[in-house]
Parts: structure tokens; sequence; C-alpha cells
């Protein structure tokens, strides 16, 4: 049976052990609002009892660990949420940047331009002999011509702007790697000394969740506790080191390589993916349809005024009215600017005949995009409504990743979040066992003066 | 579940945010007067109101056409009106010529007849808005030449004849000119005039043929004077349908992009008793904990 300093020794393990539940209790309560803290526990155990001839008799308490409490399946789900949601996100911002280049709403866009244009051909075949006519013609097919090329320069604009951003971003991954491969190295060491590093872990994992939401990276953790981020097959955090990466644009696709090897990395989503999706295939899809329609318009505009004669005596003829090729280069021929008696209304010569303008501003209603099922118009209104549904289908994601997201989050805030009031009510009970352990203290102290007293009376 | 002051606050935050967001959109449509300005907020209505607008547009086109048209119609029509006065007056003074004994007053009558006919070649030179109504689709030059001497009528070499025609409609072209050749055929009726002034210049009754000659020709102008009535009927039940169109196209696109007013502030009104009770619970809520409890 054990001693009276026994009962004194048990006391005083108590009262570490409280302390120590307290200061990890006070822990807790300052790191409540620290961004991807997650909330900590003592481990407190029954110390080895000793074994007496009536049986074992406790030994008291003792701290066994110091653990934080965090749900590596939430972690995972938020990761690829984070994904997701950067990656909408990114085509968000970038569509609705689009969708207001394309100005339909002000009806400064290429719809209302190409209406006033073969508004202005109408006009002029009610008066094909007049030069005001032709003047105000002029002027708004400058104005047609101006759009198509805003049109396409904000496309080029927002291409090259996603560049700087991918590059940005890069810049932010590439810190981020280091800093994971940073802690990393740390983490294993302490573990490989039988202490878990609580808050080293919270900070790689909240590096690894601003990761997450950059690119679509995958986490793997070996025995060591070891962790490992990959993306797209690439490992580029570990304990061993940081790969960094960076961006390059060849043959107008933006590639992600890794420095170290050179070679090309997937990234599908995050914020990155998304980006270098737009930049390599939603944007030159849009610039294709814009072009197409800057070519038709050309095309068949120049065969209908070429064939027809403007004023003047001979009458000129041949003439082409626009030059380029595409949206980015389509312009007003020079000689028509020069002279607008080029522009060609009458079909036969004569200043009356209005046939050429008629017919050129026919052009508004053939079906001559989209392989003969389309006008212009309609080829412009598919693409500024597939702009819209893109923008409205990004918002949507962004929404629902969004409340996805914030589910994880409060689920994962149950799970590791820091809650006063427990806190409090965690105070009060390592405070009352603080208190009753030196009660013990004192009752044995009285048990001594006791035992003592018994000796000199 | 277990549920941390955090978790209370972001949520709180979140839905606060959601309620605003409403707010802002509605108070967006009700104060542009559209509930949909961008492609993303409607595309299927956005498509559909593109589509509508360039409808608006081209009828708005149209209707400036069939105005135009009709100017010049009925400005033909009128041209059409005087010359056939012309050869009512050409026509008393053949009476006259007819009932006169005396062959003195004959060189008179010619001299009537010599201003008539430069009357008539004015007429058929009518401008309208730059345009001679009687060339043809040459409407720079003037149709007819009446020779210094009065001794002919010419016609303008490069051609009097050719039809201008304007779109009054989707797929739907109109003649709005009749031309010189139709209108006079060619110079007949100024040679008609010639021939009977140097006949009474010489003292000679002109034939009862050439009375009947005048006729015809009077005839003839009624019936084209008719033609330019119909395309101005034409035109103006054109008119008609086109306003009537723009209406129901005004309509339809308001009933695509117009904001609802009722509606939008009904659900404004909504949105500010959400954001008003969430503020309320939120101030009552998050600020209690334990510690207001413990000594």
């Amino acid at each position: 049976m054990g001693g009276l300093s026994e009962i004194l020794d048990v006391a005083r393990q108590a009262l570490m052990s409280q302390q120590v539940g307290l200061d990890v209790t006070g822990h807790n309560i300052s790191n409540a609002n620290t961004l991807g803290y997650s909330r900590q526990s003592v481990d407190l155990t029954a110390a080895t009892p000793l074994k007496y001839s009536f049986g074992f008799l406790g030994t008291g308490v003792e701290v066994s660990g110091i653990s934080r409490i965090r749900d590596q399946m939430l972690d995972r789900q938020i990761q690829s949420t984070n994904a997701s949601l950067g990656e909408a996100g990114a085509r968000n911002t970038t569509l609705s940047q689009i969708e207001s280049a394309l100005n339909e709403s002000s009806g400064a866009g290429l719809d209302s331009m190409l209406g006033k244009f073969f508004s202005s051909f109408q006009d002029l075949s009610l008066h094909p002999e007049d030069a005001g006519s032709r003047q105000v013609l002029l002027q708004q097919a400058e104005e047609l011509t101006q759009t198509f090329q805003t049109t396409s320069a904000a496309l080029t604009t927002t291409s090259a702007n996603l560049v700087d951003d991918v590059n940005q971003k890069l810049d932010q991954v590439n810190e981020l790697t280091k800093s994971i491969s940073d802690l990393d190295g740390q983490i294993t060491n302490g573990l490989a000394q039988g202490t878990e590093p609580s808050d080293l872990e919270d900070q790689r994992d909240q590096k690894i969740e601003e990761l997450s939401k950059l690119m679509n990276v995958t986490v793997s953790r070996d025995s060591r506790g070891s962790t490992m981020v990959s993306v797209g097959g690439t490992v580029i955090a570990s304990g061993g080191g940081a790969v960094a990466l960076s961006a390059s644009v060849s043959g107008g696709t933006l590639h992600i390589t890794s420095q170290a090897s050179g070679a090309d990395v997937t990234v599908a989503s995050g914020d990155i993916g998304g980006e270098v999706k737009m930049y390599n295939s939603t944007i030159p899809g849009y610039r294709t349809q814009l072009d197409q329609l800057a070519s038709a318009l050309i095309t068949r505009v120049n065969t209908l005024h070429t064939a027809g004669y403007g004023l003047g005596t001979p009458p000129p003829t041949g003439n082409n009215f626009f030059t380029g090729t595409d949206a980015a280069t389509i312009a007003v021929d020079p000689g028509i600017i020069a002279d607008v008696n080029k522009i060609a209304a009458s079909g036969d010569g004569s200043a009356g005949d209005n046939s050429v303008a008629l017919a050129i501003a026919g052009v508004q209603s053939e079906n001559i995009m989209n392989g003969g099922t389309a006008s212009l118009a309609e080829a412009y209104s598919s693409l500024v409504s597939s702009v819209g549904a893109d923008v409205s289908a990004a918002n949507t994601d962004v929404q629902s990743q969004q409340a996805i997201y914030t589910q994880l989050d409060t689920q994962r805030s149950s799970v590791s979040g820091v809650s006063l009031d427990e806190e409090m009510t965690n105070t009060i009970k390592f405070q009352q066992a603080y208190d009753a352990a030196a009660k013990l203290v004192t009752t044995v102290n009285d048990m001594f003066i006791t035992l003592i007293g018994m000796k000199e009376s | 579940m277990r549920i941390t002051e955090n978790s209370l606050v972001s949520q709180f935050l979140g839905s606060l945010n959601t309620t605003r967001e409403r707010i802002v959109d509605l108070q967006d449509q009700l104060s542009s007067g559209k509930a949909v300005e961008k492609s993303s907020d409607d595309p299927v209505a956005m498509s559909v109101i593109l589509r509508l607008q360039n409808s608006l547009d081209r009828n708005a086109q149209f209707q400036k056409n069939v105005s135009d048209a009709s100017n010049m119609i009925d400005n033909t029509q009128s041209a059409l009106g005087s010359f056939t006065d012309i050869l009512t007056q050409l026509k008393s003074i053949l009476a006259t010529a007819n009932n006169t004994t005396a062959g003195d007053s004959l060189p008179a009558l010619a001299d009537q007849v010599d201003s008539l006919l430069t009357e008539a070649v004015n007429v058929a030179n009518t401008q309208f808005n730059g345009k001679y109504l009687f060339g043809g689709t040459n409407t720079l030059d003037p149709p007819f030449q009446l020779a210094a001497d009065h001794s002919a009528v010419t016609a303008n070499p490069a051609g009097i004849t050719g039809a201008i025609n304007y779109q009054i409609g989707e797929g739907t072209t109109q003649a709005v000119n009749i031309d010189g050749q139709e209108a006079f055929q060619g110079t007949q009726m100024f040679d008609l005039m010639i021939q009977l002034r140097d006949s009474l210049q010489s003292g000679t009754i002109p034939a009862a043929a050439s009375m009947d000659s005048v006729s015809t020709m009077m005839d003839h102008l009624v019936a084209e004077s008719g033609k330019a009535g119909a395309i101005s009927q034409l035109l103006s039940t054109n008119q008609t349908l086109l306003e009537d169109q723009n209406t129901q196209l005004e309509s339809l696109r308001s009933n695509y992009q117009d904001t609802d007013v009722a509606e939008a502030t009904m659900q404004m009104k909504q949105a500010e008793v959400m954001l008003e009770s969430a503020l309320n619970t939120g101030a009552q809520i998050i600020p209690q904990s334990l510690i207001d409890y413990m000594k």
C-alpha cells in the first residue's frame, strides 16, 4: 500500500495535468479566430497502477499527448470543392468581362451596329444619287468596322490578362509549395521524435487548402506523416522539396510547365485550370465565331458591291467595300473613304438605280452564316446568348460550389472549430479538478500534521 | 451537431449576403426598368430580345422607306394631274380653233399652245428631293429637253426608263416611280403639241383626228395617275400594317425585357423584411455566450 507521499504525488500529477488542460483551453480560446486552426485537446490517461496484494492501486493521471481534432476526409472534400469553386470563379470573372465587351445592353454592340449599317444601305436605296446618304453610310460602316475591331481587341486583352493572372497565381503556387515542403520537413522531424506538431500541421493544411483553390491538387500521406502534393500526376511539393511551375504561350496555347523538367503539367481545374481553359478553348471559340461573322460580311458585301456602280462619269465600278479578312482586320476600303461616290448603289450605272443598295441591305436577312442556316444577326445573337449562357452557368456553378463549400466548412467547423462555450465549460472543469487536487494536497498536509502530532503527544 | 461561434457568424454573414444580393438585383431591375439587361440574366430571353429589337429596327426603317415612297408617288400623281390639266387646256384651244372662222386668230392660239408645251416639258421634268421623277433610274438628268427654238423635244439619251424599287417590308419591294417612257409615251405627247402648234402657226385648223389623239393621251394620263394612286393606296395600307407590327413587336419585347414593376416591388418588400429579421436575429443571438452568465 502506498504512503501519504504517494497521495501527494498523485495530487501533484493531477495539479499539473489540469494545468496543462487549462493551458490547452487557453491556446484554443486564443486561436478561436485563427484561419485553419483546429482545436486541440489534452489527452489524459490514468497512470500505470501499482500492483498490491489486494489489487491494483491507481497512481493518478498523466498527460499522454495533445492532439488536434481534424477530419482528413472533410479536408479532401474541401480541397476538391475549392478546385471546382476556383474554376467556376475564373470562368465567371472572365466571361463576365467578355459579356460586357459585347456591350449588347447599351445599344452600342455589334448587333445594333450591324442593324444601323444595313439601315444606311436602305437609306442609300431611297436616295442613291445623294452624297449625304453616302456620307452617313460611310460613317456607319466605319462604326461597324470599329466595333468589330474593339470586340476582337477586347478578346485579345482578356486573353493577355489571363496570361498575367496565371503568372501571378503561379507565383503564389510556388510560394505555397515551398512553404508546404518546408513545413512538411519540420512536421516529419517532430513526428520522428514522437510529438505531434499540431500547429505546424494546421499551417500545412491551410497552405494546401489555399493551393487547392488555385489548382486541383491531390494530396497523399505516407507512413512517416509526410505529405505529397501533386497536380495532374506531377508532384509539386513533398518533404523532399517543391517543384516550381511557370506558364508560357506557344502556338496560341497556354502551357503550364515544371521548371525542373520542362514538362507540361496538366491543370484541369482550380483558378488556374479555369483560366487556362478560357485561354485555350473558350475565348478562341468566341473569336472564331466573331471572325466568321466578319468574314461572311466582308465576302458577301464585296461580291455585291464589286458588281455595282457608283456615281460619276463614267460611274466607278469593280470596287470592294470592305478590306480585311476577319474581325480584327475588317475596315472600309480606303478608296471609298476617299470618295463616297465610289459606294455602289446602282446595278446598271444610272444614278437613280438602287438595285445594288437594296441587294446589300438585303444581306441583313440573308442566311449566309453557319452553312446557310442563319443570318448575320442570328449568328451574332447566338454568340451573345452562348456567352450569356456560359456566364449564367458559371454563376450557378459558383453559387452551388459556394453552397457546398459553406456546408463542408460548417461541418469542419463543427469538428475542428473552437467553441467558446465549450472552452469556458472546460475552463470550469479543469479549474474544479485543479481546486479538488489542491484540496487533496492540503488534506494530505493535515494528515501529515496529525501523524506528526501523534508522536509529540 | 456541435455549433461553434465562427460557424454561427459565417452562416449569418452568408445568408445576410444572399439577401443583400437579392435586394441589389431587384433594385437594379426597378431602377433600370429592365429585367433582362445582360445576356447572362436570361440567355434565352436575350436572344429573343435581340431578334425583336432587330425586327423593330427594320420595321422603323421600312416605315421610313414607305413614307419616302409615299411622298414620291404622291408628287408623281400630282405632276400627272398637272399634265392632264395642260392637255385639257390644249383641248379647249383646239375647240376654239375649230370654231374660228377668221384664220387671223390661229397664230395667237399657236402661241398659247407653245407656252403649254413649255409648261408640259417643265411638268415632265418635275424634281422631287433632288430626283427627276420621270427620268426612270436616270434621276440626275432632266428626262426631256426642249430645243432652244422650241422646234423639238428630245428624251435623255441615257434613257428615261427603269423602275426605282423601295423595300417596304420583309421581302417586299415596290416600284415607286412611273418613268417618262410610260407616263408620256416617250416624246409622243410633246411631238403632238409641236405638230398642233406648227399647224396653227401656219393658219391650218388641225384635223379632227388630232383632237382624238389628245383625248387618247388624256385617257392614258388618267390611267397612269390612277396607277400612281393605287401605289399610294398600297403604301398607306402597308404603313398601317407596319405600325400595327411595331406595336405588337414592342409589346412582345417589353414582355421579355421590361421589369414587372408590381411583382418586383412586392419581392423587394419581401427581401426587405427578410433582411430586417436576419439583422434582428443576428444582433440578438450572436453576442450571447456562457461568459455572460459566469461570475
